[in-house]
């Protein structure tokens, strides 16, 4: 089973960001990756784009899983932290680093499967307000987080 | 992470079980194992033994990095004597989360499977709190933002944490 998240608009990012000029980018390289919303590639992407908007990103962190507290030992960050993991992962990157403040870049939807051969999730077990998606295929097609 | 609890107390396992039955024990060693131990190669061990004990024929134990993936279990099934042990088995009691549940049914369709596991969603491990529930998939609980550990879920809806002991 995997955690099944969604990107939020990367202008939404950009608006928790407003008054922020430096940031590191910590992303999830399980769950998060198989949904196209972390891993190196969508971290890669979301950085490019912070930068071009006027945040610059001074380093990314690329994590198994963020849901394994113990993992996050040892990654460098600044105070402001835009996270590309689950709700889980959030939760366990605000108790590792209680002074930083932490930007999540997805919404989590529920829990799922993963099928390797297709590289898509399916999302399950929806969470209270995402019923309507149950049985959608993750990366969805709007990739608008990381275009 | 995702989050998993027992159904089940071992004694409970024990008098559900056949006295002819042949266990096949079946584990992930990912979320499972970190969920108090309750999946993984200790507990799969500690299971085999104890069933063994008890009389009953255990055919095999066989602990998978993930039994979440399709393709990981058939290939893990694509060995011989794990193809073998299977096809001996009359019952499959897999230390995993729903999902794993489900690969195997799928899987291994012939064998009856003995649901000791109960998913009840996703969390995190703590390095101070332990295993973690943050997103709940059972309607009954409320949980706060920073969640509630796994040993307080066990106890509010009366399932057992960690792996099965006497």
């Amino acid at each position: 089973m995997v955690s099944i998240t969604e990107g939020k608009p990367l202008e939404h990012t950009l608006e928790q960001l407003s008054t922020t000029r430096e940031v590191t980018i910590l992303s999830c390289n399980t769950c998060a990756h198989y949904c196209g919303t972390g891993g190196r590639l969508a971290m890669d992407h979301l950085a490019f784009h912070l930068n071009n908007n006027g945040v610059t990103v001074v380093g990314k962190e690329l994590v198994t899983k963020v849901c394994i507290q113990e993992q996050l030992r040892g990654c460098n960050h600044t105070k402001t932290i835009v996270l590309m993991a689950c709700s889980s992962g959030l939760i366990s990157a605000k108790e590792a680093w209680p002074d930083a403040v932490i930007v999540p870049t997805n919404s989590t939807l529920g829990i799922g499967s993963y099928d390797p051969d297709t590289g898509s999730a399916t999302l399950l077990f929806p969470f209270p307000g995402h019923e309507t998606s149950r049985g959608a295929r993750f990366p969805s097609l709007n990739t608008e987080a990381i275009r | 992470m995702i989050m998993t609890l027992r159904r089940l107390d071992y004694h409970a396992l024990i008098a559900f079980l056949p006295r002819d039955a042949r266990v096949l024990v079946w584990s992930c060693n990912t979320c499972a194992r970190l969920c108090n131990g309750f999946g993984g190669k200790e507990a799969t061990k500690a299971l085999c033994s104890m069933l063994a004990e008890d009389g009953l024929e255990i055919v095999g134990g066989e602990v998978l990095s993930v039994s979440c993936f399709k393709s990981v279990i058939r290939k893990r099934l694509d060995r011989a004597d794990l193809r073998m042990m299977a096809e001996k088995a009359t019952h499959l009691i897999p230390l995993t989360c729903r999902t794993g549940v489900e690969m195997m049914r799928n899987e291994l369709p012939w064998l009856e499977i003995v649901e000791v596991g109960e998913t009840v969603g996703l969390g995190y491990l703590s390095e101070s709190r332990g295993a973690v529930l943050t997103n709940s998939i059972v309607e009954m609980l409320d949980l706060p933002d920073e969640g509630i550990p796994l040993s307080e879920v066990a106890e509010d809806l009366g399932l057992f944490l960690g792996p099965f002991e006497r």
